[in-house]
């Protein structure tokens, strides 16, 4: 992660609902939800499931290669269910004193973010607290009214209602490059619903605004076409719906995130087989791809 | 030494490593090599196959050896708790005796784990280069990868830039770094400044396609 003069995103979790390690899961990875944006001297950590202690140690040994005894981070959290917020207690410099750590939630959780991330470090289910957290650390509410600007970073952002208890939406302006973080929502209901009302049609022409002409989009697509049959309302996308939205959106890139635990990297594989060569020849082609942890690449 | 089969003792069970890969074991060599007086010799070869197969748990009453040996074999296991192996040497058949003749041998368990290890034999092959000259095998040395000779790999192919990539070993995993080149790196379709690399990866090099084949080998 150092210095970079082009956008770069880094995949350091990529599955869904819990930890999935073992043989069949190493290609694209088996941890919770942590993907961080660098560009120029500017890192941004959006959400803290288990593939944050991966970043928290590169981040670490990079610093101590550098001599850097100071690290500025900003962590984006999406939601607090707990696949996204599960990596905090393992995240390294957050426990270094000199740090500093900011982190930054929807203001519709009014004020509780704090304490539901303590509470996940309460003595009952963690050995230490979060008040063991010795880095400048602050929690803050994401601003309602303009672009959060991080450095040459702006963000701006969205919530996502087709998601049990919700969760918020991000775009990253960086280097003239957009890039579009939009995990745990379920397109399904507002673009391939029988129900479709006035609501969820303001919520598509929404959506589909918010990640028009992405240069990557890191999406929700955890279930296959068949699956999706008898997971309707359980808050995510089906792969065929995801593609639809986001190649009328223009998107360069589509990352498929927040993959099933039950899904083996064959199973992955698969999927990418079924549908890559569709969109990658379209005229103007879309590339996807089934995001894989410990892959790096440049937006541009 | 014909042949030989070791097992480890852990908290739940005994884990049979290979006659080969027990025999490699300096530990192993060692004991076999002090002509230590065996402590017990079975001279039927289906007992020693029925040894070698027993999984021992702690405080079961699972059989754990044929029943003539039983009490001697849980004597000396008990006598070491977990901390022990038991090995089995079968020696040469001798052709003046009946058969096999076998030894059970006391030996550190830790110091029986701390030879083995699983390797990783890492390959690359590259399409586009003469037959014979398109694999590439990978250690834990960085190997750069470009068009001059300065590269371990030097590709002379199209798209290529004079140091195009990097292959590093961290971790227990390989890794391709693009460092800065004209045309990119690409693994599977998709453009990398870094990437972890996974059995079968596709990495694309200007005009080069490298497939990057991995193995794990349980060794010592």
């Amino acid at each position: 992660m150092s210095t970079a003069n082009q956008p770069q995103v880094t995949f350091w979790g990529t599955r869904g609902s819990i930890p999935t390690p073992g043989r069949t899961t190493e290609k694209f990875g088996g941890n919770t939800p942590c993907v961080s944006v660098m560009y120029k001297d500017t890192l941004v950590i959006i959400d803290a499931g288990s593939g944050i202690r991966n970043c928290g140690l590169e981040l670490l040994s990079e610093a101590a290669a550098k001599g850097q005894k100071q690290l500025s981070l900003h962590l984006l959290l999406s939601h607090t269910h707990w696949d996204h917020i599960q990596g905090l207690p393992f995240f390294g410099p957050a426990y270094i004193k000199g740090n500093k750590l900011v982190i930054y939630g929807s203001p519709n959780k009014e004020g509780f973010l704090e304490s539901i991330l303590s509470d996940q470090m309460d003595t009952q289910y963690f050995p230490v607290e979060m008040s063991t957290f010795a880095s400048d650390l602050s929690i803050e509410e994401m601003p309602e009214d303009a672009p959060l600007q991080l450095g040459d970073l702006s963000i701006e952002w969205q919530e996502q209602i087709y998601h049990p208890g919700g969760s918020v939406r991000f775009k990253i302006s960086a280097g003239g490059k957009k890039i579009i973080y939009a995990s745990d929502v379920e397109l399904d209901i507002m673009f391939n619903s029988n129900e479709k009302t006035e609501e969820t049609e303001k919520h598509a022409k929404e959506y589909l605004e918010f990640i028009d002409g992405a240069d990557l989009l890191i999406a929700d697509g955890q279930y296959s076409e068949e699956e999706y049959k008898t997971k309707a309302h359980w808050g995510h996308t089906s792969v065929p719906v995801l593609l639809e939205v986001a190649y009328r959106a223009g998107v360069g890139h589509l990352a498929f995130f927040h993959h099933d635990p039950l899904h083996t990297d064959k199973f992955l594989n698969d999927l990418w087989s079924q549908y890559s060569t569709k969109y990658h020849t379209a005229d103007p082609p879309m590339h996807i791809f089934w995001a894989r942890e410990g892959l790096t690449m440049p937006i541009g | 030494m014909a042949a030989l089969t070791v097992s480890t003792r852990t908290p739940t069970n005994f884990i049979i490593f290979s006659a080969h890969q027990a025999s490699a074991l300096p530990s192993v060599r060692r004991m076999c090599d002090s002509n230590k007086k065996p402590e017990t010799v079975i001279r039927d070869r289906e007992k020693v196959t029925d040894l070698a197969k027993t999984r021992f748990t702690r405080g079961s009453d699972v059989p754990i050896v044929p029943p003539d040996e039983k009490e001697r074999v849980a004597e000396l296991l008990s006598a070491n708790e977990c901390d022990t192996v038991l090995g089995v040497k079968i020696k040469d058949a001798d052709p003046d005796s009946e058969g096999i003749s076998m030894s059970t041998m006391q030996f550190s368990r830790r110091g029986i784990a701390g030879e083995i290890s699983i390797s990783q034999k890492a390959y690359l092959e590259v399409y586009g280069l003469r037959p014979g000259a398109n694999g590439f095998e990978l250690g834990e040395e960085e190997v750069k990868i470009g068009r001059t000779q300065e590269c371990k790999l030097t590709l002379p192919l199209g798209g290529i830039s004079r140091v195009h990539a990097r292959i590093y070993f961290r971790n227990e995993e390989y890794y391709i770094q693009d460092l800065g080149s004209t045309n990119g790196t690409y693994v599977n379709g998709i453009k990398v400044v870094r990437c972890v690399l996974r059995n079968n990866d596709r990495i694309d090099i200007g005009e080069a396609k490298i497939v990057f084949i991995e193995e794990r080998v349980r060794g010592v």
